[in-house]
């Protein structure tokens, strides 16, 4: 919610340029400003006491960070054989980086925030859906998916 | 101007730092002169930066302190054990004000005016001898100083009118109808002192230049003698100048401040007396024509009208500044003045937004290596290009080598970067003082801190950090750790205490402790106050070690009597947490009656560790070479079992937990296997001795890793302090040892050693 | 003032406050400025310096060697027994003064000091 409404504020116009990924068979998007880079997936270090959704950590020119496994996190069946899969490197506003690993970047699209349809659940992860080109995309708060990492207790 | 102020901020910590080593040094019964100068210099340092930015509280108090510390340079008095409190004491009070000036807190004035008083009053005693010396050192700063009014007023921001100010000519020139007849004959030392009769005239020049008129030049070369015998370094002429009327004499004077001993010279207004002036100075080469002395005051005050020529002139000027110097009495701060003080009081607020200073001062020559350094590095990366296009097998064999030389010019180029960081532990050190001082006065107990290696040197990161632990300490050491006088006495020592704080150098470790000469640790009454408050069942049997170690419990406090000084929001358990932090462990030793020593080591560096490779379950991980006592092969006689499910190993009759990695950290799901023989084992000692045995696959190998921050996107991993990078590129875990030795012990059920967990916790 | 030759000054003063203030007034008023942290720092950049300064200003109270010291040593260089020399000075004590003059100094400036009395010394000895 609070991320919604700051993007509003981010632009006059309301539109929001967004990256498209595809996680199976659902399309979702985030804002490009908060991508840093994409880049491939390579061996992560695995992390004690991790979340299923945290592949592991990997070093990117010498800031460690954590890769999410978004099929994971989204509970859709990850695509392991596929060989687009790639790691878009986010970083959040207070500063945190990591890696969302995702089945395929598809494209960029300017999203019209008054378009967004908002879905019930508060706290989710999923801020809204929006329609582009006839196709059904989920606007992924990335905010709530770092807090998430930073903050998750361990289950041990 | 900022960034200069910045300079003067920095310098002011630096010489603060110096009047503190010098002032403990007195103390400690030094009074070599060159100390005393030291101390007396940072005063002044002080003062004369300050007076340039018109931070008048600053300047006033400075003064003041100078104005003592003279009077112990100047041997009036000697530094005595009241002396030196005094002095410490506004050095504290410097202290502050410079932290006010800088956008701190502001001081409170009774503060100032107690030290200020005590200050007067130690130079006013001891100058009895010296009555006027006692007047200057009241309140007065000496009119040359700044030429501000006497009654100490702030020192205005701008800058005052000096000497050769030649531009207050509106206002202060007479309107005198007659030109002004200067006449003047430099002396052989005129032109010895790098100065010329040509300066003069330019300068008698620039000020008809500015009433628009012209000089009237004759020289006067009588005195020249033939070219034959002219010697180079003597003086043979004189000149005489025609002024404007405009020119004022004072101004004219001013022209001939520097050198009114080295030059005859006469300033008469041309008129009635005309021409009589000339002949006294013009005419004979001594200056024993000198036919008056006029004190400068009266010649600003009011200038003369029409000087006759008997009183005026030569002027033979007594006064440390010639009259000239301050030709307006009463100087208010002009309005370019006030601009000049609005645009520093500015630049005090941004200083107070400003953290904690970004740069530091290193030394060149440790550049210079560095430099050194890089210079072979790049060398040594030549030569492997070349070697690495060869195929031959001596060239393999070569590229070998040279990696090698490269490795070990990284590891040389490590160190000359960490000398770049290094800083000496006395910034902090001297900053103890203060906080024994003050906590002594509180406790009303007489203690003295000494310092000790002072110039180890660490990475200034620790530095900055040790502040608070140590800060915590010494309080602790000052209340509970020193007894009062009397306490002190009927024991039979002496009614000061004694604390030594000391740095030293330890295989590659900064070892710090805090020694007092107190009564010792009444562990009787720890382990009472550890039942009482539930940290300990009563029954815990406890070595003398791990009661000590008890006072560093949450919790814990030596409930008797909580002093408003070391029970200020704090406990030890904190100090140990801050210890931990910075990868080490506080020990103790404590003799009944005889006092208290705290120790604990510091890695020279937070960013480089030396660790063992190891790997569990397909991870590499480290393990901080420091916690590792030993490395082994399990037999499997000597592993017991626990009804829990957990083992524990006696080695050599030391019984220990065995922790097997992987499992504890999650990383295999695979059931530990049966048996462990035959396992590899590190033995692990955490902060407070306890150990226990890691299970691991394998140990890879021993190297220096840079540790690198995992919280920082991520989240704390139990069992895990921090990360790094391996040559590869790929992430290993910096393994936590205490935690994992703690949590291990914590789960096998044995009472001390639970106490012993917990400590360890 | 007619002359444009751009003059070179050498400030010796142990306060990295004093020295930034002298160098950020000389060069805003267009000298050429060299400094010696004290005075042996500055008899060293003294006989390095190639232009070799026109006038030096220097502090008294220094470390290792002070204002007297430096006087003293720079009148004793052939090349520099007539360079001008101004002291800065904080200090009230004639005595003071007396020294330096007697060391040779050419003039003195009291601080604080104002960019204008500074630059008016400084011509006032190489006019």
């Amino acid at each position: 919610m609070t991320e919604q409404t700051e993007l509003k504020e981010a632009t006059d116009t309301k539109i929001v340029k967004m990256i498209v990924f595809a996680i199976g068979v659902q399309e979702y998007c985030i804002p490009i400003l908060s991508v840093r880079e994409i880049r491939g997936f390579e061996k992560t270090t695995t992390l004690p006491f991790a979340p299923p959704y945290v592949c592991g950590a990997i070093n990117l020119r010498g800031i460690i960070l954590t890769v999410v496994d978004l099929a994971v996190y989204l509970n859709v069946p990850p695509q392991t054989d596929n060989p687009r899969r790639v790691v878009v490197i986010v970083e959040s506003k207070n500063g945190v980086v990591c890696g969302l690993l995702v089945d395929r970047v598809i494209d960029m699209a300017d999203i019209n925030l008054n378009d967004v349809q908002a879905v019930s659940e508060d706290g989710s992860c999923l801020g809204g859906l929006v329609l582009v080109d006839n196709r059904m995309i989920g606007l992924l708060r990335l905010e709530t998916v770092v807090g998430q990492l930073v903050t998750d207790t361990i289950s041990e | 101007m900022d960034d200069i102020l910045q300079i003067f901020f920095q310098e002011c910590d630096e010489q603060l730092q110096e009047l503190e080593r010098g002032l403990s040094a007195l103390s400690d019964g030094e009074s070599e002169h060159e100390t005393v100068n030291a101390v007396f210099r940072a005063v002044h340092s002080i003062k004369g930066g300050a007076a340039s930015f018109g931070l008048d509280n600053l300047v006033r108090f400075a003064h003041v302190f100078e104005n003592s510390l003279d009077g112990l340079r100047s041997g009036r008095f000697a530094p005595t054990h009241d002396v030196v409190k005094v002095f410490l004491k506004a050095m504290d009070v410097l202290s502050d004000l410079v932290n006010e000036a800088r956008g701190g807190a502001t001081v409170d004035s009774a503060r100032v005016a107690e030290s200020h008083a005590e200050l007067a009053d130690i130079s006013g005693t001891g100058s009895n001898q010296n009555a006027s010396q006692a007047a200057t050192t009241e309140d007065v700063i000496p009119a040359d100083f700044s030429p501000v009014p006497m009654d100490f007023e702030p020192v205005p921001a701008d800058f005052e009118p000096v000497p050769f100010d030649f531009d207050f000519g509106e206002e202060e020139a007479p309107p005198a109808a007659a030109s002004l007849l200067v006449t003047f004959r430099p002396h052989d030392a005129l032109y010895e002192r790098g100065d010329d009769a040509r300066n003069i005239l330019i300068g008698l020049a620039d000020l008809a230049r500015e009433c628009d008129g012209e000089i009237l030049t004759t020289c006067d070369r009588s005195a020249l003698p033939p070219l034959a015998d002219l010697l180079p370094d003597k003086s043979y002429l004189s000149w005489q100048v025609v002024l404007p009327p405009a020119v004022s004499e004072d101004n004219a004077n001013a022209v001939f401040d520097w050198i009114s001993e080295d030059c005859d010279f006469s300033i008469v207004r041309e008129g009635a007396e005309a021409a009589a002036p000339q002949e006294p100075t013009i005419e004979q080469p001594e200056p024993a024509e000198v036919v008056a002395v006029i004190p400068p005051v009266e010649d600003h005050e009011a200038p003369p009208p029409a000087p006759t020529p008997s009183v005026a002139h030569p002027v033979q000027i007594l006064s440390p500044l010639p009259a000239p110097a301050t030709p307006d009495a009463h100087p208010g701060p002009s309005p370019a003045g006030s601009a000049a003080s609005s645009t520093a009081n500015g630049a005090a607020q941004t200083a107070a937004r400003k953290p904690e200073q970004a740069s530091i001062r290193v030394d060149l020559h440790r550049i210079d290596d560095l430099m050194d350094l890089v210079g072979e590095l790049v060398i040594a990366q030549a030569a492997i290009e070349s070697l690495s296009r060869r195929t031959d097998a001596a060239g393999q064999h070569e590229l070998v080598q040279s990696i090698s030389s490269m490795q070990s010019l990284t590891r040389d180029i490590q160190d000359a970067v960490m000398a770049v960081r290094a800083q000496p532990v006395r910034a902090v050190f001297q900053r103890m003082q203060r906080v024994v001082r003050e906590a002594s006065s509180m406790t009303h107990k007489d203690i003295v801190l000494t310092l000790e290696g002072e110039d180890t040197e660490v990475d200034r990161t620790l530095v900055e950090k040790l502040t608070d632990p140590l800060t915590h300490m010494l309080r602790n050491a000052v209340d509970h750790g020193i007894e009062s006088p009397e306490a002190r006495i009927a024991a039979g020592k002496p009614a000061e205490g004694h604390i030594v704080l000391s740095a030293e150098h330890r295989s590659g470790r900064i070892l710090i402790t805090i020694k007092d000469d107190g009564a010792g640790i009444n562990r009787q009454r720890v382990f009472e106050t550890a039942v009482k408050r539930g940290v300990i069942p009563a029954d815990a049997v406890l070595s003398d070690d791990e009661v000590n170690n008890l006072i560093f419990m949450p919790g814990f406090s030596t409930a008797a009597q909580v002093s408003n000084l070391s029970g200020r929001g704090v406990g030890m358990d904190v100090v140990k947490q801050a210890i931990q932090s910075l990868g080490s462990r506080i020990t103790i030793s404590s003799i009944p009656g005889k006092g208290t020593t705290f120790g604990f080591s510091l890695p020279l560096t937070l960013a480089i560790l030396d660790g063992m490779l190891i790997s569990a379950s397909g991870s590499t991980m480290v393990i901080p070479i420091s916690s590792v006592i030993e490395t082994m092969i399990v037999n499997q006689s000597d592993v017991y079992a626990l009804p829990d499910g957990s083992n524990v190993i006696s080695i050599r009759g030391d019984c220990m937990p065995l922790i097997p990695l992987a499992t504890v950290l999650k990383l295999s799901n695979s059931p530990p296997p049966d048996s462990l023989d035959a396992s590899v084992i590190l033995v692990v000692e955490n902060e407070s001795g306890a150990r226990a045995a890691l299970i691991v696959d394998e140990i890879r190998d021993q190297t220096q890793v840079v540790i690198k921050s995992i919280e920082s996107n991520y989240r704390q991993i139990f069992g895990v302090s921090a990360a790094t990078i391996l040559g590869d590129g790929s992430v290993s875990l910096i393994l936590d040892v205490s935690a994992l030795v703690a949590s291990a012990i914590g789960h096998i059920d044995i009472k001390p050693s639970n106490i012993r967990a917990e400590l360890a916790a | 003032m007619t002359e444009k030759k751009i003059l070179r000054v050498l400030t010796i003063d142990d306060s990295r406050t004093m020295q930034g203030m002298l160098r950020k007034a000389l060069e805003e008023a267009g000298y050429d400025v060299i400094q010696g942290g004290d005075g042996i720092e500055g008899i060293e950049v003294l006989e390095s310096a190639d232009p070799p300064p026109n006038v030096i200003i220097t502090d008294i109270n220094m470390p290792r060697m002070d204002g007297f010291g430096v006087i003293e040593a720079v009148r004793k260089m052939p090349a520099f027994k007539h360079l001008p020399i101004i002291v800065l000075t904080t200090e009230s004590d004639p005595e003071k003064k007396a020294r330096a003059r007697a060391a040779g100094a050419t003039g003195w400036i009291i601080k604080p000091f104002s960019s204008d009395s500074l630059v008016a010394a400084i011509r006032r000895v190489t006019a």
